[in-house]
């Protein structure tokens, strides 16, 4: 599985964004300062916007004609959501417009005890939107800085929950240590353009670090 | 609740007590027995219009916040506030006369609708902007279409649609301009009182106005704690 973006160009309110080619197949961390265009960027792919010129590409196969909801993407907007339905309720209603069981999704990402509560914090409602998203059996996942309005503990929670996704992610954020602990692929939003995708080679190191400075541990031990 | 608002109500309690009270020992006489009735058939023509606003506010108020054909219809709904209502009734009385609803309860319907919708449209407009364009972007990108995208916008909004209907009520109950150029007859309450005043002068009607300015006192305070769960929602 594989998306592949070409020869883009998206002008808008004199906001220019320019990638020639980008390719997501595992986790690509999409890392630029704020209004760089990151947003912008997965609204468009997402169908929500338009370009000047550019191909989205799934597999293979030109997207970039389809309306929101036939494009076999999932989305994470920036904003939290919350639907007003409990999450069985929210599961199950999903399951049910996309033919899709929500049990081995939410057994796989560990969220059995998410499912029975009435009310969910910020965090859990993150994971929520997460499964969510997953219950369309996505071709790649586009997640708009999911971790952004997160304190730390929830924030390592979906990290962890994102990392162990084994959809293509195209992942939207200004934070470095986000990139580095979840990207194989960093891709360099600069000056209004890519400019440059390096492989993440402190993808192991960052881990590590990750795991021993559990901030709220450390901090216990001081 | 919002302070300034309830202080607000209460200077228009104590304009009620200080200034209309005594207008009414001076000049009043009691409301006839007709007065009842007219308030009770405009509260009826009122509930009937409102009951109407409501889905269309949900409608429109959608189609204006989120999508472009909505929106470039948005002046045109949203002007009736600003037109003199004398002028809508006059728009509309060619339409009104060529059905043969002159002076009819359909013709006060149409009238209060047309006046009261653009409340309506404006309460559930900014609720619905207020939750944003993500919910439904997100909606969208699971699969979600048409209506039923609405529904969850719907479903979000229990106090708005109350204060879109609250108000769009106030509105109807209070509409004069319209029904003076297209149904006098059944006589609503601003007619009445209008009338009342051309043939005797306030005497007549002093009372009945100042009950009808404690019964918006009364109403105005609900919408206000109304209004106040919104915000803390």
């Amino acid at each position: 599985m594989a998306l592949e973006i070409h020869d883009l160009l998206i002008v808008r309110d004199g906001f220019r964004l320019e990638i020639e080619y980008l390719r997501v197949e595992r986790k690509t961390v999409l890392l630029g300062r704020n209004g760089a265009g990151k947003s912008t960027l997965l609204k468009y792919l997402m169908g929500f916007s338009k370009a000047v010129r550019g191909r989205t590409l799934i597999d293979g196969v030109n997207i970039s004609n389809l309306p929101p909801e036939e494009r076999p993407l999932g989305y994470i907007p920036q904003r939290l959501i919350r639907l007003p339905l409990s999450p069985l309720r929210q599961l199950e209603f999903f399951s049910r417009i996309h033919g899709s069981d929500y049990r081995p999704i939410v057994a796989k990402l560990g969220l059995q005890s998410l499912i029975e509560k009435r009310s969910l914090s910020i965090g859990e409602t993150q994971l929520l939107t997460i499964a969510t998203a997953l219950l369309k059996n996505p071709r790649a996942l586009l997640m708009d800085e999911p971790c952004a309005n997160l304190d730390w503990p929830n924030k390592r929670t979906v990290l962890e929950l994102v990392n162990n996704i084994e959809v293509p992610i195209l992942y939207v954020t200004h934070d470095p240590f986000e990139a580095l602990y979840l990207a194989d692929e960093i891709a360099l939003l600069e000056d209004k353009r890519l400019s440059g995708v390096y492989k993440n080679t402190a993808k192991n190191k960052v881990g590590e670090i990750y795991e021993q400075y559990d901030l709220y541990q450390l901090l216990k031990r001081m | 609740m919002d302070k300034v608002l309830v202080a607000a109500l209460v200077i228009s309690s104590i304009y009620f007590l200080v200034l209309a009270i005594p207008g009414f020992i001076v000049y009043g006489q009691a409301p006839s027995p007709r007065f009842v009735e007219v308030v009770t058939s405009t509260a009826l023509h009122s509930t009937l219009s409102t009951l109407l606003v409501v889905p269309t506010s949900l409608i429109l108020g959608y189609a204006f916040t989120f999508r472009k054909v909505g929106k470039f219809f948005t002046p045109l709904v949203l002007a009736t506030i600003a037109v003199p209502h004398t002028a809508i009734g006059v728009l509309l009385s060619p339409i009104i006369f060529n059905l043969n609803l002159t002076d009819t309860s359909a013709a006060i319907l149409i009238g209060m609708f047309i006046v009261s919708c653009p409340v309506g449209v404006g309460v559930m407009r900014a609720s619905f902007a207020a939750q944003g364009v993500e919910l439904e972007q997100y909606l969208r990108s699971m699969g979600v279409k048409g209506f039923r995208l609405q529904w969850f916008y719907v479903k979000e909004s229990p106090i708005s649609i109350l204060l879109a209907a609250l108000l769009s009520w106030f509105r109807a109950f209070s509409e004069l301009g319209v029904l003076l150029i297209v149904a006098q007859r059944p006589q609503t309450v601003g007619i009445y009182v209008f009338e009342e005043f051309l043939k005797t002068g306030p005497a007549a009607v002093i009372s009945a106005s100042l009950i009808l300015l404690g019964m918006a006192l009364i109403l105005t305070f609900v919408s206000v704690v109304v209004e106040g769960g919104l915000r803390d929602s």
